[in-house]
């Protein structure tokens, strides 16, 4: 049976001139890496800009990779310190009043227009706007991106029982908001208990 | 049990990453508990909602395109820069350019022409890692002609700085004699 070539193979690849091997790797982790942007910075274009410099700068870095076996996280780092400096950028342009305020991020915009009513989907992406942005990056790399909590933890830089407890926060927040939720048929299902 | 034992085995649980045997020992305690089956099955609620609305978006084509685009790219320039042959003809190339500025600067004072003739020879040497061209034989050739060129040149070096140093060691030695002999005359 073929089996999956992981990312440190992909990457040995790539460093060895297979041109289609880094290809491999955007496809891997592209949509899960863009649904993390999109859900951070609520702008389709700067999440589309983002996501390329994080490549980008994974091709800069590569000489220097280390971290075998954690390229996710890896990459999924320098995406989010991208993400951060330039929510600090913006900032201090709408401060400096080089940008107008209505730049501002809006809520997260739909991925998949189908999965629930508008007006829920709504609901949600509000919620999830208004949460502070440790809880509402926890949620979204675990609910958008799929990491395990032990990668989340890695990207976040904080021990695991601080990424788990900033689940239950970010959980308990949105149940308050939005009441009782309805379980519609997830795309993505999971055991639970 | 305290129901905040299973706070962390709770969230886990929910997107399933908990271990079967706290898998099993939370189970134990919601089938007890109606507070934490409650909270369990809100969460559970606002988790599936989340996923059904916030999954991963799929990049724009041109997007990829441009990053692949980008390591191609990066993948040619480090080719080029990373061919240990070529890589060694460099660092030939720059011993011999240095070896070069070192002679001509060994004579004292450094004539313009020897400086000329060492920015001569900087400039061949480079230009012959410079042109060297994909054929490996061909490659081996030039890498040994300045293998040969650079190991002459050094000797060169080593005998000029030999000299020097004689020459200077004489110097000194003939003025310790005359402070020598300035020292006596003035005790007498």
């Amino acid at each position: 049976m073929m089996t999956e070539p992981s990312d440190d193979q992909l990457l040995d690849r790539h460093r060895k001139g297979d041109t289609g091997a880094f290809e491999v790797l955007v496809r891997r982790h592209g949509a899960a890496l863009h649904g993390f942007l999109l859900a951070r910075s609520g702008s389709a274009a700067e999440a589309e800009d983002l996501f390329q410099e994080s490549f980008v700068r994974v091709l800069d870095a590569l000489p220097s990779y280390r971290e075998r076996g954690q390229f996710r996280s890896w990459l999924f780092r320098i995406a989010r310190n991208l993400a951060a400096d330039n929510r600090r950028r913006k900032l201090v342009r709408r401060e400096t009043g080089l940008e107008g305020a209505g730049s501002r991020p809006g809520p997260v915009p739909a991925p998949d227009e189908a999965a629930l009513a508008n007006e829920e989907r709504s609901r949600l992406e509000a919620a999830v706007s208004r949460l502070s942005p440790k809880l509402r990056e926890t949620y979204t790399l675990r609910t958008v991106s799929g990491l395990p909590f032990r990668e989340i933890a890695q990207v976040l830089g904080c021990p695991l029982g601080t990424a788990l407890a900033r689940m239950r926060y970010a959980l308990d927040r949105l149940r308050e908001e939005l009441g009782e939720t309805p379980e519609p048929v997830a795309r993505n299902e999971e055991a639970i208990p | 049990m305290s129901c905040a034992v299973y706070q962390d085995v709770a969230v886990l649980a929910l997107f399933g990453e908990a271990g079967p045997e706290e898998l099993e020992g939370f189970r134990r305690h919601i089938a007890n508990c109606q507070g934490c089956r409650e909270e369990q099955r809100s969460r559970r609620g606002v988790v599936r909602a989340g996923r059904a609305v916030l999954g991963p978006v799929e990049p724009p084509a041109r997007a990829v395109e441009r990053i692949v685009a980008v390591a191609k790219e990066r993948r040619k320039e480090s080719r080029c820069a990373g061919r240990p042959l070529l890589r060694l003809g460099t660092t030939i190339a720059a011993g011999t350019a240095f070896a070069t500025l070192c002679l001509a600067f060994a004579s004292s004072p450094p004539s313009p022409s020897g400086v000329k003739i060492a920015a001569a020879g900087i400039e061949r040497a480079t230009e012959s890692a410079a042109d060297t061209g994909p054929a490996e034989a061909e490659i081996d050739r030039r890498v040994e002609e300045i293998g040969i060129r650079v190991a002459l040149l050094r000797d060169e070096l080593a005998a000029s700085q030999a000299a020097s140093i004689d020459a200077g060691t004489a110097r000194v030695s003939a003025r310790i004699d005359e402070l020598r002999l300035e020292l006596a005359l003035d005790e007498f």
